[in-house]
Order: C-alpha cells, then structure tokens, then sequence
C-alpha cells in the first residue's frame, strides 16, 4: 500500500511539472506539433489528463479535414458565445488551410452577431493575414446590416495595418456600393493612393455590372477616368459574357464602336468581345464584321474572321466570296491571309491557299501566312 | 545516496522530469506552429501499382481516409515506387493541396530529386500555400534550403506574401541572397495593384533595394506597368528621379508594355525615350508590328511622318514601309 501511495505521488508530481509548463500561455493556443516517439508511451496518460482539460468543442475543431468540416456550420449557427473563443482556438490548430479559411468566416459571423466588439477584439488572435481578411469580412457583413457608417469609420482607422484596411475597405464597399453607386464613384476617385484607388475602382465597377450589366456598359461609354471606364468595359464583358445565349451580341458591339477612344474600342472589341462572339457564333461574327467594313480598326476582327473561317471551309469559293464582301485594303488583306493561313494549316489542299494569298496585297499578315504555309508544306526531316 | 531517497528530493526530480518533457513539447509562442518533424515510422510498404491511374486512384483514397503517413511512406526510397511515378504523384498531391496537411506535401516534394516536375509541385504549393495563409507559408520557406528558395519560387508566392506586415517581409529577406531579393521584389511589385497594400509593399521594395540579377525582372519593370493606366505621372516623377539609365529603361519598358497593349501609337514616344538601343529598337518593332496589325492605315500614315524620322533611322523607316510596297520619303 505504502510502495503504491509513493508510486502515486511521484506520477502525480510528475503530472504537475508537465502542466505548470504546458498549460496555455495565450487566449489562443496553435499548436499542431505531434509529440515526438521518444516522449510518446511516458506520457501517454498524462496526455489524456491534460486532453481533458481542453474543451471539447476545441478538440473537435482541431481534428477537423475537408472531409467533415461542413458539418460544423449549423453547429456554428447556434454556438453560444462563451464557446467562440474555444471554436476560434480549435479551428486555428486545425492542420488545413482550406478548412480554416472556410470556418474562420462562419466563426466570426456568429461572434459579431452576438458581440461585435468582442469579435474585433478576437482578431487580434489571428496571425494570418488572410485568414484575418476574411474573419473582418464577416464581422463587416453584419455590422453594415445594422451600422454601415460605423463600419466605415472603424475600418478607417485601421492604419496601423494597411492590409486589412485595404481588405476592409473593399469589402465594405462590396457591400454596400449598390445603394449609391454614384456616391461611391465620387469617392472613390478622389482617394489619393494609386494602387488603392485602383482596387477601390474595380470592385466598384464588378458591383455595378453584377447588378446592371446594361447600366455598367452605359457608364462606361461616358466615363473620364480611364481605369473605371477599363474596369467597367471588363466587368460588363466578364458578366456578360457568361450568359452567352441571351448576350446580344451585334447590339453590343455596336455600343463598343460608340467608344470616344480608339484605344479603347481597339482593345476591347479584339481582346475580349470579338474573341467570344466568334466562338460562339462564327456566322453572325461574319456578318456584324462586313456590316462595320468601313472601320479601320476592325483589321484585326477580320483577321479573326479569316483564322476561324479558313480552318472550317469546306472550299475556297465560300471564303472567296466572304472575303470579296470587304473593300480593298487591310481588312480584305488581313482576311485573306490569315484564312490562307487556317486553310493551310487544316491539311487542306495547298493550291486553296495560294488561291487565297493572291487576294492579299503585301503586308505584315501575309509574310506570316506565307511563314505557315512554307511550314506545314516543308516535310520534316525523318528522325 | 540517502538525502537522494528522500521523498522531497524524488518529488522534486519528478517535477522536473515533467517540467522536461513539457518544455520538449510545448510550442514556441502564438501562431499556427509548422511542424518539419517526419511521422514516427514508416506505417507500410508501398503497394505496387499497375498504371498511373492505379496509383492516383491509390492517393485519392489515402487523401480521403487522412492516411497522410500512408501517403509519406510512399515517397520513402525503400517503398520501391520509381521516381517517375513518384514525381507524378506529387503533382497530383498538390492538386489536391487543400485536402492534405501542406507541411506533408512540403516535405515529400523536397525529398525529390530537384527536376522540373518537383520544381513546378514546389513553386505550386508554395503559391498556393500563400494564398491561403501566407504566415504559415513563410514559416515553411524559412526551412527551405538556399537552393531551393532563391528561385522564382519567390515570385509566384509573394501575391500572398504581399500581404504580410513590411517587418515580417524584411525579417525574412535577411535569409535571401542577390537573386531570392530580386526575385521577391519582382513578385511584390508584380502584385502590388491587386493584392496587399501599396503603403506596405512600396515600405517592403524600398527597404529591399534589390541588386539587378539576371534572371529576375527588374521591379521598376513591373512597377511601371501597374502605374502606366493609374498613375502615369507617378512614372515621370521616378523618371525624373532615376540616375541610372537601366534602371529608367526598366520602368519605360513597363510603361510602354501596358500602354502599347491598347495603344501601340502611344507607346511608340515611350519607346524612343529608352536609352539601351537594342531594348529600343525591340519595343519599337514590337509596337509598329501591333500598329500596323490592327490599324495599318494610321500606322502607315505615321511611318511617313515628322514624328517617325524623329524615332527611326532612314533605315528603318524604309524596311517597315517596303514591306507595304511603299517608299520612304527623304
């Protein structure tokens, strides 16, 4: 009795020095470190005492993976606020990145529910930068439901962390930019900082086209500043674009031709608009390019029209034909040898792409078709 | 040896030996800890597979059941999985990135043989990494050997890097060399207008003040393509400022990129202002070649212009205009 008393005591001393060092020095523990083998059988009880210090609610949010961390949101929906601090210190030693991105946002939704200033004093707990990003994201989308002035004054002085001001201010006007656009543009452009105004600018204009993509296009027919007018011409197209069957396409297009800069019309109607229209319907691409036949800057569509057209014609006459629809000069050119070029490089026979080359006066497109063909008609040396 | 069996000084001892043990544990301070450590033993052989799909189906299942030691011991050399398909395999485990601890798939692509394909699984990881929680990240590139982490490696992460406090950047580029600062300052300033904030990249760049390497693109480079649409005379005022003739090429390359992307007539006076002639005489031709494509009229009418015998030499003009069926004008 007395050797088991004494066998007692010294595990019990044991267990004390263990937690007098192991105990939490912070409010929010993160470690994921694994014990190492050597320390592993020793302490394998004690480990379970100090386990059984730590709350459940923690332990479980540690343990969670990809697998099964979507369980825990209804569970977050109801947390009763003592129980945050411990779901936040959890959730921060869970081992992936993914699961604590993806619960970090409901863990602070349900804590600035219930304790906004408790929730902004949590953030301090949180080392990552994005992780903290999305965390204020999630206090801010409740707090402008009650008090958006008031979001927008705390994030404004925030200056000590940039970062998560710049994080907050985007957001902020993610949030609420729909209910006065104008106001927000006005704003906008008059903040000082390039790079900031920049980002401000084009979250501006992703809320405007995602609301009105029609309203979005407008404003950037009328728009001074060069980057909102870019950031609006990209949103509407980003928007646009992914209903491609209701877009109405020519009408679009005729609105680009309206630009005030040529720059402007050069850049969007090549690189983004034209590019989808004749992926999505070649035919009618065609057709809107003869219709604006007169435009100079429509070489490099016609140029798009040949590539596309070259590659499927079944005979040389039909793109004969096309081609005899533009007036001499570079839209012709660029035509006919960019579907020289496509014939070419479709196997087809190669007289169809000298029949299409002779169309061609000299220019820049034709050395390049001339380039193709000599390629694909050039054998290749056997290995 | 008596005072050594006395109960006192055997509860002390006790304390002690705790003490010990939880000392070896315990994490160093706040933050999500990195653990290098490998697991404890390898936990089996590796089965032998007959195909590639075979061997992902494999990963896909040791992914889903969190058998990350399973995964481990697969990349072990006594495993017996040839270093073909284990490279391919690590392709796939970054894939799957955000299913898997990121410190395991770290330590299974540095164990590979440094070749392309680890290189990509590595620069992927570590860019995604960043993204996700760029603190952690930079805990695991703080292990990297040299050779592993002056790479471009450290451009791809800084769109997450970007994001950490300037102290933190700078703290960490004491560990660079000439190449792994130029590298970095190149992915800050590439980043600079979508991600982090410019107060703290701009604090992060100056203190940087990286030496020119060849393989990084110079930051004024990048800088000056993200100021080119927002703040174009933030660029002139650089220019102005800029004693070193490279150096102000760098950001007229930039500037002139992103305008001539749009506006290949207004990036042609950029061009001409560059004082390196082989870098000139590039932009210049990269931009006629982009004029004269999407808008030969006006780019003709140019080449016969004051404006382009101020730019070209007779030469040049008279190769560009040739190539129209043209002649170039005394």
């Amino acid at each position: 009795m007395k050797v088991a008393l004494w066998i007692v005591w010294h595990l019990l001393a044991i267990g004390a020095g263990y937690w007098l060092i192991a105990r939490p020095a912070t409010p929010v523990e993160t470690t994921t470190g694994p014990p190492t083998k050597r320390t592993q059988p020793l302490l394998a009880n004690l480990t379970q005492a100090a386990a059984a210090s730590v709350p459940e609610i923690e332990r479980r949010f540690a343990s969670l993976t990809p697998e099964n961390w979507a369980n825990e949101l209804n569970a977050i929906a109801t947390l009763p606020i003592d129980d945050l601090p411990s779901a936040l210190r959890g959730l921060l030693r869970a081992r992936f990145p993914g699961v604590r991105r993806r619960l970090i946002r409901a863990v602070f939704e349900r804590w600035a529910a219930l304790d906004r200033h408790a929730a902004l004093s949590a953030l301090a707990g949180v080392s990552s930068p994005q992780m903290k990003a999305t965390a204020l994201a999630a206090i801010l989308s409740e707090w402008v439901k009650t008090d958006a002035n008031a979001a927008w004054q705390w994030v404004g002085q925030l200056e000590q962390d940039p970062v998560l001001q710049e994080a907050g201010l985007m957001e902020l006007l993610s949030l609420t930019a729909i209910q006065d656009l104008d106001h927000y543009r006005t704003w906008a452009l008059q903040v000082d900082e390039p790079m900031l105004r920049s980002k401000l600018l084009w979250t501006l204009a992703n809320q405007w086209a995602q609301r009105d993509p029609e309203a979005a296009l407008d404003a950037a027919l009328h728009e001074d500043d060069p980057v909102l007018r870019k950031a609006l011409l990209d949103a509407t197209f980003n928007h646009t674009s992914r209903q491609v069957k209701t877009t109405d396409w020519p009408s679009a297009l005729d609105r680009l031709l309206q630009l005030p800069h040529q720059a402007d019309r050069v850049e969007h109607i090549n690189e983004r608009w034209m590019p989808a229209f004749i992926e999505n319907a070649p035919e009618a691409a065609s057709a809107w390019v003869i219709s604006h036949s007169q435009r100079p800057e429509l070489q490099r569509p016609a140029a798009m029209i040949g590539s596309a057209l070259g590659g499927k014609a079944e005979t040389v006459a039909s793109l004969l034909q096309y081609g005899s629809q533009l007036g001499l000069g570079p839209l012709r050119d660029a035509f006919f040898a960019n579907a020289a070029a496509g014939w070419a490089f479709t196997k087809k026979p190669i007289e169809g792409a000298q029949q299409l080359l002779d169309q061609c006066g000299p220019c820049l497109e034709r050395e390049e078709a001339l380039a193709i063909i000599q390629q694909v008609i050039t054998p290749r040396p056997s290995k | 040896v008596t005072w050594l069996s006395h109960p006192l000084t055997t509860t002390a001892l006790c304390l002690l030996l705790g003490a010990a043990v939880a000392t070896q544990q315990r994490p160093p301070t706040a933050g999500v800890e990195v653990s290098d450590a490998a697991p404890s033993e390898p936990p089996l052989i590796a089965p032998s597979f007959a195909s590639h799909r075979a061997a992902h189906e494999w990963l896909l299942e040791a992914i889903r059941s969190a058998r990350f030691d399973h995964i481990e011991a697969l990349f072990r050399p006594e495993s017996g999985l040839s270093i073909s398909r284990q490279l391919d395999l690590a392709g796939d485990l970054v894939q799957n990135y955000r299913r898997i601890d990121p410190r395991v798939v770290g330590r299974i692509v540095l164990r590979l043989p440094q070749e392309r394909k680890s290189i990509v699984a590595l620069n992927d990881l570590v860019t995604r990494w960043c993204q996700d929680d760029a603190e952690e990240a930079l805990r695991f590139l703080e292990t990297l050997p040299p050779e592993r982490l002056n790479t471009i490696l450290l451009h791809n992460a800084s769109w997450g890097l970007s994001q950490l406090p300037a102290d933190r950047l700078l703290m960490f580029a004491q560990r660079l060399n000439d190449q792994g600062r130029a590298y970095l300052a190149e992915g800050l300033a590439t980043f600079a207008e979508q991600s982090g904030s410019w107060s703290n990249t701009s604090l992060a760049l100056s203190r940087l003040d990286p030496k020119p390497e060849a393989k990084a693109i110079p930051f004024q480079q990048q800088l000056g393509g993200n100021l080119a649409r927002t703040a174009p005379a933030l660029i002139e005022q650089h220019l102005a400022a800029e004693p070193d003739a490279r150096k102000r090429d760098a950001w007229l390359t930039g500037y002139s990129w992103v305008i001539g992307l749009a506006d290949p007539a207004a990036a042609l006076p950029l061009d001409a202002r560059m004082s390196h002639p082989e870098t000139r005489e590039k932009h210049l031709r990269q931009h006629l070649t982009r004029w004269l494509k999407t808008d030969r009229t006006a780019a003709l009418t140019w080449l016969m212009s004051d404006a382009a015998r101020a730019s070209l030499t007779p030469e040049q003009r008279q190769h560009w205009l040739q190539r129209y069926g043209m002649e170039a004008a005394p």
